[in-house]
């Protein structure tokens, strides 16, 4: 299921943003293919549940990422010393909050530049800290967004954040090679669970409607996301690093 | 603090920020459409809500709002 290499003692991944309504279902994809997930979450209560519903060995941690940002690092190092090598790291850490330019103030771009950017990198600076046991190479996947390269109303804060994220991947993919950590992203277009449902109630009925219509194959699913992340943390031999890989329905070929 | 509620005179701050309208000059009977009021504006007043009173607005509910005095319901417990 993983990588032929890889032997029982290596398929724990660490899994951040592991209780959302997206983090679940790739949590349980990755479960199911035989990791060990150790789960990253602010919600004991959501991780326990979470852990329930999972079919292979699991832990979990609680941190409030984006209050304890400054500590994410340390944290990693620790959890990679406490439980031992650590194979993956899969972010799906974001968040977006629609906003017109003029009511976008520096807290508001901080804010977004901290949960979409600053404590992916941090996690990835922890993870890089970490002494791997072999020279098989590590997997880390991060989760952009179509909006990075596609302008929309509302959207600055987030689109900037998530191509802070796209940059910073490329640059770690090189400094990273050096320590055998691939790095890679998916940039997703709209996935109807989790943040699809935020949307929708932002935006309305009739407009989500409209979005929908621009993805030939439809919006996304849990699921798919799910197969899309456990490709890139299985690829064997790992060869792609820096890739930003497009999952999204066909959104971006209109 | 977060405030509870936002008053009249609250409420139409907030939209003459939204929509750029100079302080005064807007009346709760004024019509959305005709400040410029579009899906963008909506985003924002949801945004905005969540952070002064931490409620969400529904977007299909909001869409039936037809002047500044119809904002009032989002805003007031």
């Amino acid at each position: 299921m993983y990588p032929s290499k890889v032997g029982d003692d290596l398929k724990r991944v660490l899994i951040a943003g592991a209780t959302g309504a997206l983090g679940s279902k790739v949590s349980i994809h990755l479960s199911s293919a035989g990791f060990e997930l150790i789960l990253l979450g602010r919600d004991e209560s959501k991780l326990v549940a979470l852990q329930g519903e999972l079919p292979n060995k699991s832990s979990y941690e609680v941190i409030d990422v984006v209050e304890r940002i400054g500590e994410l690092e340390h944290t990693v190092r620790s959890i990679a010393a406490s439980k031992g090598d650590i194979f993956g790291l899969v972010s799906l850490l974001g968040a977006l909050n629609p906003s017109a330019m003029s009511e976008t103030k520096a807290a508001d771009w901080q804010k977004s530049l901290d949960v979409n950017f600053v404590a992916n990198a941090e996690l990835l600076r922890g993870f890089s800290k970490c002494s791997f046991s072999n020279k098989l190479t590590r997997r880390v996947v991060f989760l952009s967004s179509v909006a990075a390269t596609r302008g929309d109303l509302g959207l600055a804060a987030y689109a900037a954040s998530k191509a802070a994220l796209e940059s910073m991947v490329r640059s770690a993919a090189v400094e990273l090679s050096r320590k055998k950590i691939a790095v890679n992203a998916l940039r997703l277009g709209l996935i109807q669970e989790g943040m699809g449902e935020d949307i929708r109630a932002k935006i309305g009925s009739s407009a989500f409607s409209e979005l929908g219509k621009r993805y030939p194959l439809g919006l996304g699913k849990g699921d798919e996301l799910g197969s899309a992340i456990y490709f890139l943390l299985t690829q064997d031999p790992a060869w792609m690093t820096g890739s930003i890989v497009t999952v999204d329905g066909g959104f971006s070929t209109t | 603090m977060k405030e509870p509620t936002l008053n009249e005179d609250s409420l139409l701050l907030l939209v003459s920020s939204l929509v750029e309208a100079g302080e005064g000059k807007l009346g709760m009977e004024d019509s959305l459409e005709s400040l410029g009021w579009d899906s963008l504006t909506n985003l924002t007043f949801i945004a905005k809500v969540d952070e002064l009173l931490g409620t969400h607005v529904d977007a299909d509910l909001l869409s039936k709002a037809v002047t500044i005095r119809d904002l009032l319901q989002f805003v007031s417990k």
